[in-house]
């Protein structure tokens, strides 16, 4: 045991051989000392890729970003898993620190209503029929739910917007699951003069709102 | 930080609600967050990261390769695959940066290594045994470069070596030993020491 320990160093520098690399990774399963050491390990690798940045071509940028533009076909088997849980176990790893378990989205939702501070604000009538959106300053975090929402085309994706004093910034996209049921986690600071609101945007997302609002809600 | 351009004023008539407001700040979403948002597809979430994360990128495959186009090249190929992949990133397993470092010193160092193995079909010369380890060798003939020395001076030389001939050089452990003529263990411990040494530098010094 003591000499798989030993392997954290290697392991987040990817320097394993691949049955070490499958030993190791069996052995972490049940070891947290090794999972927490990983965490610290892991910071050092990325101070160590950051002391090696150097300014990137100008072009570069250029030719990623059309790449990206142009391949909408290989995103698509992706979007069938839900967006939000992606989010909130990248967004819980944040909160709780790596190496912890990863909550869902519903034991988060869980957490917001029975935060003491849990508060909620209901639309009946929306773009998509009722929405609501719960949340808590003490979890730091808010709950946008709806049970209706219509499908949109394959070219299409809903978005969220957060719309403070500075004007709407992209909450994230999603895509209703196949009985209208969505459930999006929002991480955040809460501070005041927040306006949550939903568009349709083309796949992929948009820098704005371009599409009609079809809920908003004050919270 | 994106500077957020309305396209048309946004119009809305906000459900009424007596409760007192508050609002999220993703203006300067995590790495970890900015994933989570590719992996739905969100293009405007990785312009984002790309700004975040191409230099770093760019300067990796550099130290591994050396050759300026061909590093661009690597960092180009990696900076889609993040985009394609974004959704097999596991945040259990650690930091954005560091799976995007993971990634692109693997695919650098499988750069070099194959240009190795065809330099040398083309030069073969039947008596001399090819190096079992091309891009360790060239890590350690290498002047490095003077911006990798501010992080890397917090180490001692056996951290520093063991670690350039791991990360950079794409050796293994035994390998390591055997360059450094040090026992097993000590590069172990060396690695080990010297990668919570450089996660304290960062934390104490942000990088900026």
């Amino acid at each position: 045991m003591a000499e798989l320990h030993d392997l954290a160093g290697f392991y987040v520098l990817d320097a394993l051989d691949p049955t070490e690399k499958d030993e190791f990774e069996s052995h972490l399963e049940g070891c947290q000392s090794c999972r927490t050491e990983i965490g610290a390990l892991s910071g050092g690798v990325e101070a160590l890729a950051r002391s090696v940045a150097e300014p990137a071509p100008a072009e570069m940028k250029r030719a990623v970003m059309s790449t990206v533009t142009a391949s909408t076909a290989t995103v698509l088997p992706f979007r069938k898993r839900s967006w939000q849980l992606v989010a909130v176990a990248a967004v819980a790893a944040l909160v709780f620190g790596i190496g912890t378990l990863r909550v869902t989205e519903q034991e988060r939702f869980d957490q917001l209503v029975a935060a003491a501070d849990s508060r909620q604000v209901s639309l009946q009538q929306s773009g998509v029929g009722p929405v609501e959106i719960i949340w808590s300053a003490m979890e730091g975090a808010a709950a946008f739910r709806a049970e209706t929402v219509p499908e949109v085309d394959d070219d299409q994706t809903y978005q969220l917007w957060l719309i403070g004093p500075g004007g709407p910034v992209s909450a994230g996209t999603f895509r209703p699951g196949s009985d209208g049921a969505v459930l999006v986690i929002l991480e955040g600071t809460p501070s005041p003069g927040l306006v949550v609101g939903l568009t349709v945007e083309p796949e992929g997302g948009s820098n704005a709102p371009t599409g009609e609002v079809l809920a908003a809600l004050e919270i | 930080m994106l500077a957020i351009m309305p396209v048309r004023p946004f119009r809305a008539s906000p459900a009424r609600a007596s409760l007192r407001p508050i609002a999220f700040r993703p203006e300067t979403p995590s790495l970890e967050v900015l994933l989570s948002l590719v992996a739905a597809g969100d293009r405007a979430a990785f312009e984002r990261l790309y700004d975040d994360v191409a230099d770093v990128v760019f300067g990796l495959a550099r130290k591994v390769v050396i050759d300026r186009e061909l590093a661009r090249e690597i960092a180009q190929e990696v900076l889609v695959e993040v985009w394609r992949k974004a959704n097999t990133y596991d945040s259990s397993r650690g930091s954005g940066m560091t799976w995007i470092a993971v990634m692109t010193r693997r695919r650098a160092i499988d750069v070099v290594r194959s240009v190795e193995a065809s330099r040398r079909r083309e030069t073969a010369v039947p008596d001399s045994p090819p190096s079992p380890d091309p891009v360790g060798d060239r890590v350690v003939d290498r002047e490095e470069h003077s911006q990798v020395r501010t992080a890397l001076d917090e180490l001692s030389t056996l951290q520093r070596q063991a670690i350039d001939l791991a990360f950079f050089g794409g050796q293994t452990h035994s390998q390591i030993a055997e360059t450094l003529q040090l026992p097993l263990g000590t590069v172990k411990t060396r690695i080990r020491d010297g990668l919570l040494r450089l996660s304290q530098t960062m934390s104490e010094e942000p990088h900026g």
